[in-house]
């Protein structure tokens, strides 16, 4: 029976203690060192054909019968009013089915509490008017033909103008902070840590503006059938974007569907309902036609999230032997003219080490851009940079390896929460990510230093993330006669592995074999709810609920064998399932093959089950990794080359090595581009992106990609959940720049603060230490 | 993307019956890497697209004693046509043979995908200061042949550069080829370009040396790419080279380059960078054409 009860889960950073409703799971939780019989064995993924052969339906495959084309004319200008809008011409042009804009609007003008179509317009890309036609080319014509008459208002394009004493303002009726005094954490105090300090470093960073550059486009498909509207989203939630719409539309979940069966990235930029799906929805309703929207490779830099860009200061405080006396952590971000709170850059200093007095304060700001989004362990990547960046300088500074400086300010216990871990193994990354790399080697030998221009060097940083899910999470497993199973979760799979892995785990827990396990989710209409994939917390939050739902299922099936082999007076709990035998345990000999119990099912269908159960109390649930990288940098190019990392993950029981590695691998190019060349710039003198398209934002290539190897410690997490697994979606991508950046420092003794690691960037560091008489000897 | 309507002539006489329509705009397209982008962000709204690729000898890949040979007094060397594909140019033997440094130049461009469609036709005719056969055909003194409704002519290369997305082209004329005269035997070329990423990335600087054998030595020519409203010549480095390649001619080379350089800032790089590289990868283009140099 289900019970209310209170929960910790921690989510992008923060730490939420919920009320849900759980149910037991009835499972015995897998041990560390199970002999199990798919998981955790290298499984390609079982929609993979699908998606190579292009069978696979994204939203932007989407094509119904009569389907109109949604396009959106967006603002040029950074800030402005809208005195008036002139849609007349594209009204009258053959092939659009309908126009609306502020002083047209459409039958539901707000979404969020926010208005479609504002009369202040706060950033390049934001949402003017709307077009409906036949086709793509028909809609941009339309859209040429609006004529808005604009009132420009100054704006402020970045922190820096958007905070100053007499910045313009973002939007007319707020001021430009959305948190002056910042989100503050502390634990002890900053005086006392000073003051116990031998040695103290303090160093300023700032990062960039990131795009998620998914392959996909932002973009939404509806299609209504009396009362009850099919929407497609590209989604990393449809049960939030059921909700979402719902909401908008101002009518009962149960006439909203939403399917995002296959979807090309979303990195934290895929939500809920936005203005093109609810557009979209209306423009439907309005037509009595389909109505497809999707966002143009511009459009997704301009109006589709971004990772916001910071400015740091972090100063630590150690004694002679490294401990760690200090750890404080200003930063500032802007998000965006609607951004809410900043992202929780101070995490990482908060938990990655065990030090008596931290502080970490993050200031929001709002600029004339779109609103930031979350992007692949929001505020981690960015903190983790700072922090580990200032590790190795304080590391330097006290003549201390780098790692050993780590090792000494290992945290057992959870630095914030107090509790202990349910399991850590961060030493045992660093010890194995040590050895690979060959760390302990005073040089690499194969790799001499000073031939030519070429520098080489190595560097280490740390991570700490959440990823531990928990409940509300729920499958539904029906066994069919044949003996085949279908499982029904409400999650989506945004490129991880998710199908396969709750297929794997399915399949071993039925003791099927994964062909006769059909996996059906990306969609709300068959699947009870499933978490949103975001906080890397799908893997952790379902997987214990298949498990759940597979133990009912067998239980009824162990019941019905008991009574075919005589044994109705025997307990469920004395059967096993073996090699697709029910087993009586008292007396082995005493068997039925799974499929003679089903094939005696006839029509009957057994249906069954599970949900999440509660996280451990008082017990924090995290993920651990560390990443070592080795580069060569030019010295009279300034150009860097990330030639290795050594990527090691503690993520509990690894399910599929895999989609695993492959998900290292992703984490660590993603990574790399933020380090070396990704960069949304501004023009300072109009507020507009100068970056908003793929050939001036600058992704790595497969040629820019480092030599990869991906280990994980692999020791399931048994205290975490019953299937011993955490999630890995974000956790690669975090140490990677800053382990590069102090890469770059051994390489040639110049701390780079700013990213990306640019050569123009680093030639002038490298200009202006050699100027100084700087050299890494004696700084 | 604004519709447009596409032809694809056989004939000089129906391309220029197109080009000469003077109530639409007709825009001649070989690779169309650049114009498509161009068309989708709405910078060129073309009535036409006249695809050049069918029309005679634009494909062409031959020596200049062959059947293309025209006119008195050009000497042997490579026709190309206007079509070519930077990708054909990168792995052709015959371009290798003689004309490396401009096979490298190719090779450079883009990324794979690009230089199979890429040409050397449009990528002058694009004319862009970062354009990257650009300074190999400058040290190899390439000729661009011109075909208009009022006959043929050609134009020395460096002419046909005359600013950022401008070409000596008048209204009404296509670039068929390239002649490009051959280096005397024992000539040693070198390109290299410098980037933000190693492959699908712009030139932030681009420099192409050709060392021409003569029976007093080396004759040296020096271009550079991305550093001014044009690819250029530095004759000042071209005479110092000629003349000496002491460590200190060398260092005195590049710094007449720099001097010919007026570079931008732009999201690219900045200006400092840009002319910090032009001497750098001018010094590194000097000795990797001196590496392969016979030893005396």
């Amino acid at each position: 029976m289900p019970k209310i009860r209170k929960t910790k889960v921690e989510f992008e950073g923060r730490i939420e203690e919920r009320e849900v409703i759980v149910e037991e799971e009835h499972v015995e939780t897998w041990p560390r060192g199970a002999t199990l019989r798919l998981v955790g064995k290298p499984t390609p993924r079982v929609d993979g054909v699908a998606r190579v052969s292009g069978r696979a339906l994204y939203t932007h495959d989407v094509q119904l019968p009569r389907m109109l084309i949604g396009r959106f004319l967006r603002s040029p200008h950074p800030h402005a009013r809208i005195k008036a809008v002139d849609s007349a011409k594209a009204e009258a042009l053959p092939g659009v089915a309908l126009v609306w804009h502020r002083y047209h609007p459409a039958p539901i003008a707000t979404l969020e509490g926010r208005e479609i179509f504002p009369e202040e317009v706060a950033y390049e890309g934001a949402e003017v008017a709307f077009v409906a036609a036949r086709d793509d080319r028909t809609a941009e014509d339309a859209l040429a033909l609006i004529n808005v008459t604009y009132e420009l208002l100054p704006f402020a394009f970045d922190l820096e103008s958007a905070t100053a004493e007499d910045a313009p303002k973002v939007l007319l009726d707020e001021g430009n902070w959305v948190s002056r005094e910042g989100d503050v954490y502390q634990r002890g105090d900053v005086g006392t840590g000073l003051g116990d300090a031998d040695e103290v470093v303090e160093l300023t960073f700032t990062t960039p503006i990131a795009s998620h550059c998914c392959l996909e486009t932002h973009g939404s498909a509806a299609s209504w059938e009396g009362d009850q509207v099919t929407v497609w989203h590209s989604t990393q939630s449809v049960f939030g974007t059921r909700s979402s719409v719902a909401d908008a539309l101002g009518i009962p979940m149960d006439k909203v569907r939403v399917i995002s069966d296959y979807i090309g990235g979303g990195f934290g930029s895929k939500w809920g309902a936005e203005p093109y799906t609810l557009m979209a929805i209306l423009a439907a309703r309005e037509t009595r036609r389909p109505v497809k929207a999707v966002l143009g490779r511009e459009e997704e830099h301009l109006a589709a999230g971004y990772r916001p860009g910071s400015w740091q200061r972090v100063r630590l405080g150690a004694r002679e032997d490294g401990t760690l006396t200090l750890i404080e952590h200003d930063a500032k971000v802007a998000t965006g003219a609607f951004g809410g709170g900043g992202p929780v850059i101070g995490g990482p200093s908060k938990d990655l080490y065990a030090c008596p007095n931290v502080r970490t304060v993050v200031r929001t700001s709002r600029t004339n851009a779109d609103h930031a989004r979350a992007f692949r362990a929001p505020g981690y990547v960015e903190g983790t940079f700072a922090l580990e960046g200032a590790m190795d300088a304080l590391a330097h500074k006290l003549g201390m390896d780098p790692l050993t400086l780590r090792m000494k300010n290992y945290a057992e216990m959870s630095p914030s929460r107090g509790g202990p871990y349910t399991f850590k193994g961060l030493r045992q990354a660093y010890e194995m990510g040590a050895e690979r790399f060959g760390w302990s080697r005073a040089v690499p030998t194969d790799l001499p230093n000073g031939q030519g221009p070429w520098r080489r060097g190595r560097g280490i940083a740390s991570q700490i993330w959440g990823g531990g899910g928990g409940p509300p999470a729920n499958a539904i497993v029906r066994l069919l006669p044949d003996g085949t199973a279908e499982l029904s979760v409400g999650v989506q799979d945004i490129g991880t592995g998710t199908k396969t892995v709750l297929t794997q785990v399915a399949a071993e827990e039925l003791g099927l074999p994964l062909e006769a396990v059909r996996c059906i989710i990306g969609d709300t209409l068959p699947a009870p709810y499933g978490p949103g994939s975001g906080g890397s917390v799908t893997l952790a939050s379902t997987t214990p609920a298949v498990r759940s739902a597979c133990r009912e299922v067998l239980r009824q099936v162990i019941a019905l064998a008991a009574v075919m082999l005589g044994l109705e007076d025997a307990s469920v709990d004395d059967f096993d399932v073996e090699r697709g035998d029910i087993v009586y345990r008292k007396d082995p000999d005493r068997r039925l093959a799974f499929a003679r119990v089903t094939a005696k099912m006839g029509d009957y269908t057994i249906v069954a089950k599970g949900a999440r159960g509660p996280n451990p109390d008082d017990k924090a649930v995290n993920t651990f990794g560390a990443h070592f990288a080795e580069v060569a940098v030019n010295v009279e190019t300034g150009q860097l080359r990330v030639e290795r990392i050594v990527a090691v993950h503690d993520i509990g029981r690894v399910v599929n090595p895999l989609t695993a590695t492959s998900q290292v691998y992703g984490g660590v190019m993603m990574g790399v581009g933020y380090a070396t060349t990704e960069e949304r710039i501004i023009d300072p003198a109009t507020g507009l992106q100068l970056t908003a398209n793929l050939e001036d934002y600058k992704v790595p290539l497969v040629t820019d990609t480092p030599a990869i190897e991906v280990l994980f410690v692999d020791v399931a997490d048994t205290e975490a959940n019953s299937v011993g697994s955490k999630g890995l979606g974000e956790p690669p991508i975090i140490p990677v720049a800053a382990a590069i950046a102090n890469a770059v420092f051994d390489a040639v003794g110049v701390r780079v603060t700013d990213l990306p690691i640019t050569p123009d960037r680093l030639l002038a560091l490298l200009s202006r230490a050699s100027n100084a008489g700087f050299s890494k000897e004696v700084e | 993307m604004r519709a447009f309507n596409y032809c694809r002539p056989t004939s000089y006489g129906e391309a220029f019956h197109w080009l000469a329509g003077a109530d639409q705009l007709v825009v001649p397209v070989a690779g169309a890497t650049d114009l498509i982008p161009r068309i989708r962000d709405g910078l060129l709204r073309p009535d036409v697209v006249l695809d050049i690729k069918d029309l005679p000898d634009m494909r062409a890949l031959t020596p200049t004693d062959g059947r293309l040979t025209s006119g008195e007094g050009v000497p042997p060397g490579l026709y190309v046509g206007a079509a070519v594909r930077m990708n054909e140019l990168a792995r052709s033997e015959l371009v290798s043979s003689r004309w490396g440094v401009l096979a490298m130049a190719a090779a450079s461009m883009g990324n794979e995908q690009v230089r199979n469609r890429a040409t050397i036709g449009g990528n002058i005719c694009t004319a862009s200061p970062a354009a990257d056969t650009a300074p190999a055909l400058y040290v190899l003194e390439a000729a661009v042949c011109i075909k208009g409704p009022d006959g043929d002519r050609t134009v020395a290369i460096a002419d046909f550069f005359a600013g950022p997305r401008k070409n000596a082209l008048h209204r009404g004329e296509l670039v068929v080829g390239l002649t490009i005269p051959q280096p005397p035997e024992g000539s040693i070329g070198h390109f290299e370009k410098l980037s933000r990423r190693k492959a699908g990335d712009l030139s932030i600087v681009s420099v192409a040396a050709l060392a021409v054998r003569t029976d007093a030595g080396y004759r040296w020519r020096l271009a550079l790419g991305a550093v001014g409203p044009t690819p250029l010549r530095s004759p000042e480095s071209e005479a110092i080279l000629s003349e000496s390649l002491t460590d200190e001619a060398i260092d005195r080379a590049a710094a007449s380059a720099y001097g010919c350089c007026c570079p931008i800032s732009d999201i690219r790089s900045g200006l400092e960078y840009r002319q910090a590289m032009v001497i750098n990868l001018t010094r590194h283009a000097i000795h990797a054409v001196m590496a392969q140099m016979p030893t005396p």
